[in-house]
């Protein structure tokens, strides 16, 4: 939004000023062609207040050698041509830097044009996959539930284990959901607990898994973590 | 910027969820069931006890197939197989394996019995097919001790001290008495029982040697003599004496025979027991309410009397379970007489028989399993019910009323 808006106040204001600049060499133009002493003399004072430096030092190099005629009408003519000439370059410089600045302008609005795009197509994509993932994420979520109650139905858990003892298993599936390995990654120190918990993964298999390959290899590896705290209510 | 961001973090969860792309699951929920299991015969009495012991323990279904492919399709978790060959002058070689199915564990022993030892053998057996698969320690060669009294054909009645194997087999007699007999109370070590005799029309309490059959009277005050229990070191006993008038809980020292009063105020207190920890005891009182027996704890250092049961008119005759957690107690609430459980965190009570008259729980030293006394068809006799409820059972007793069964404690 901010971006956008910005954006609004940008544009109007290159608008404007090119359109000043127009504006304002059109006046400076008219006002030389109507009255050339005062456009010379405000054609020097004008050159000396915002000639750019290159025309400055280019002015003695070139007044240098017309000086050497030194005939004062000569001098006079050669002057104002000079100073024409000056003008007309004068001119085209800032017609050139105007178009520069607007073609530079252009460049980077184009360049930020490119940049929303990308940015947006960025998002959209971002987002595609958020929304793809968080579907796939609750495929997954889905069989981790029904993969749980296939273990719990099947978990005969012994009795007077301690509140805070667990057991966790590692444990390798193949595609189809036959349980290939079970490993004891931390035991609990109750070797009932243990078993219990093996057992059960065991006589749960094969486990309810996805078909899908790609969903699937979320399932190739499962760590499964068994803490008897719920009670079993009959 | 903030487009930046949600997509930085779009993109970073993204990373996360793959760079942790296994699966964890978390099991707090079992199920409720009993644990299949498979006993290949291979001695008739040997695996008929063990499949009695296991059966009855409410923990295991035994199910009856020699299929390998039946026990897969019936989550079958142990097989139990064995052998036995006579070694000749009446020895036996008994040789047993227990194949737990999924954890690939292997239990495998051999023992050189006589025929008479084959079924405390078998009991063994069950212990150690119970402790390898549910972790708790099996009751099966564990005893139960209880008075049997005989009415016969209008003469005295006798009473008869009975110890059978836990699961109401076996019984032998330790004491024939003209005289009324109560109150049997295992020493920790199972070595030794205490009990009540009225001999000469006198309450005493004795403690006899189960080995030797020896006994001595360790009291014989004036007025009752009653409710003996070991303390869990088996240095102490309490009991309950009537010295000041009403029944009073007192702790007597057994090596010194010093005695100590506990309990000291104007109510009836009795059957005494103690905390796993010895540092405390759970006895009934009548200090609520006359006629409303309720459970109290006294600390024994401090002396300090604390009310534990709320629920019901009459609770009486309580014992701690083995981790100290709940106590078993005869409950009364409206006109039923049951056994119930009481956590003692919650408070929760739970009914454990609803039917029929039943007394004197006594819970094993597991803790999974309670003895008392039922009246079936009009006889007294001895009943099991699991911690839980689940299970009940009617075990075999002698001819007679069965009054009073106390379950040892575990006899190495």
């Amino acid at each position: 939004m901010k971006i956008v808006m910005g954006d609004y106040t940008y544009k109007a204001g290159f608008v404007f000023a090119v359109m000043l600049h127009v504006a304002l060499v059109i006046f400076l133009f008219i006002k030389f062609t109507a009255s050339r002493p005062m456009a010379l003399k405000s054609a020097s004072t004008f050159i000396n207040a915002t000639i750019i430096n290159e025309a400055v030092t280019l002015q003695p190099a070139v007044v240098k050698p017309q000086s050497v005629l030194a005939k004062p009408q000569i001098k006079q003519q050669v002057k104002d041509a000079l100073q024409k000439k000056l003008l007309v370059e004068q001119y085209r410089e800032m017609a050139e830097l105007k178009k520069n600045i607007a073609k530079n302008k252009q460049q980077q609005k184009m360049q930020k044009l490119l940049q929303e795009q990308a940015k947006a197509e960025q998002k959209e994509l971002a987002d595609e996959q958020a929304a793809a993932s968080a579907q796939s994420q609750g495929e997954v979520d889905k069989y981790a539930v029904m993969i749980k109650q296939a273990i719990s139905s099947q978990w005969i858990k012994p009795d007077g284990v301690d509140d805070s003892a667990f057991v966790l298993l590692s444990i390798t599936v193949a595609p189809g959901g036959v349980v290939l390995n079970v490993q004891v990654s931390s035991n609990s120190g109750n070797a009932a607990l243990d078993r219990s918990a093996q057992a059960a993964v065991s006589k749960a298999s094969p486990l309810p898994v996805p078909e899908d390959p790609v969903l699937f290899d979320r399932f190739r590896v499962i760590k499964l973590k068994f803490s008897p705290q719920g009670i079993v209510e009959r | 910027m903030i487009r930046l961001f949600k997509i930085l973090t779009v993109s970073s969860l993204f990373y996360f969820s793959n760079a942790f792309a296994v699966l964890e699951i978390e099991i707090t929920q079992g199920a409720d069931n009993a644990m299949p299991i498979a006993i290949l015969p291979f001695d008739s009495q040997v695996t008929g006890v063990i499949r009695n012991d296991l059966k009855n323990s409410g923990k295991f279904r035994l199910v009856e197939t020699a299929d390998p492919e039946a026990w897969r399709s019936q989550k079958v978790e142990g097989v139990v197989t064995g052998q036995i060959k006579e070694l000749g002058g009446g020895q036996l070689q008994v040789t047993f394996k227990l194949l737990d199915v999924y954890s690939k564990n292997k239990l495998e022993k051999e023992f050189t019995v006589k025929t008479e030892q084959l079924r405390k053998l078998a009991h063994h057996i069950s212990d150690m097919i119970y402790q390898q698969l549910t972790g708790d320690r099996g009751i099966f060669s564990t005893k139960i001790a209880y008075i049997l009294v005989s009415e016969r054909h209008g003469r005295h009645a006798k009473y008869k001290f009975q110890v059978a194997d836990s699961d109401g087999y076996n019984p032998h007699t330790l004491l024939v008495s003209n005289f009324p007999l109560m109150s049997p109370a295992w020493s920790p070590d199972g070595r030794k029982i205490a009990y009540v005799s009225f001999e000469g029309n006198r309450a005493a309490i004795y403690v006899q040697d189960i080995a030797t059959g020896s006994r001595r009277v360790i009291s014989k005050f004036p007025g009752i003599n009653g409710a003996p229990a070991w303390s869990p070191d088996g240095r102490k006993i309490a009991l309950v004496l009537t010295q000041t008038g009403y029944p009073k809980i007192y702790i007597l020292d057994v090596a010194t025979s010093r005695l100590e009063r506990i309990t000291d105020d104007w109510y009836a207190d009795t059957e005494p027991s103690w905390s796993p920890d010895g540092k405390s005891l759970i006895f009934t009182s009548d200090r609520g309410g006359i006629g409303s027996p309720q459970i109290y704890r006294i600390d024994i250092e401090s002396k300090q009397v604390e009310r534990i049961t709320y629920s019901g008119s009459y609770n009486a005759r309580a014992a701690y379970t083995s981790n100290g957690k709940a106590i078993v107690m005869l409950h009364k609430d409206g006109n039923m007489f049951s056994i119930a459980e009481q956590d003692l965190q919650s408070g929760r009570i739970t009914v454990l028989t609803q039917f029929g008259l039943n007394e004197s729980p006594s819970v094993a030293p597991n803790g999974k399993m309670i003895v008392y006394a039922t009246n079936h068809n009009g006889r007294g006799m001895l009943a099991e019910v699991s911690i839980d409820g689940r299970v009940k059972l009617l075990l075999p007793a002698g001819d007679g009323a069965v009054q009073e069964p106390a379950w040892s404690p575990f006899i190495n």
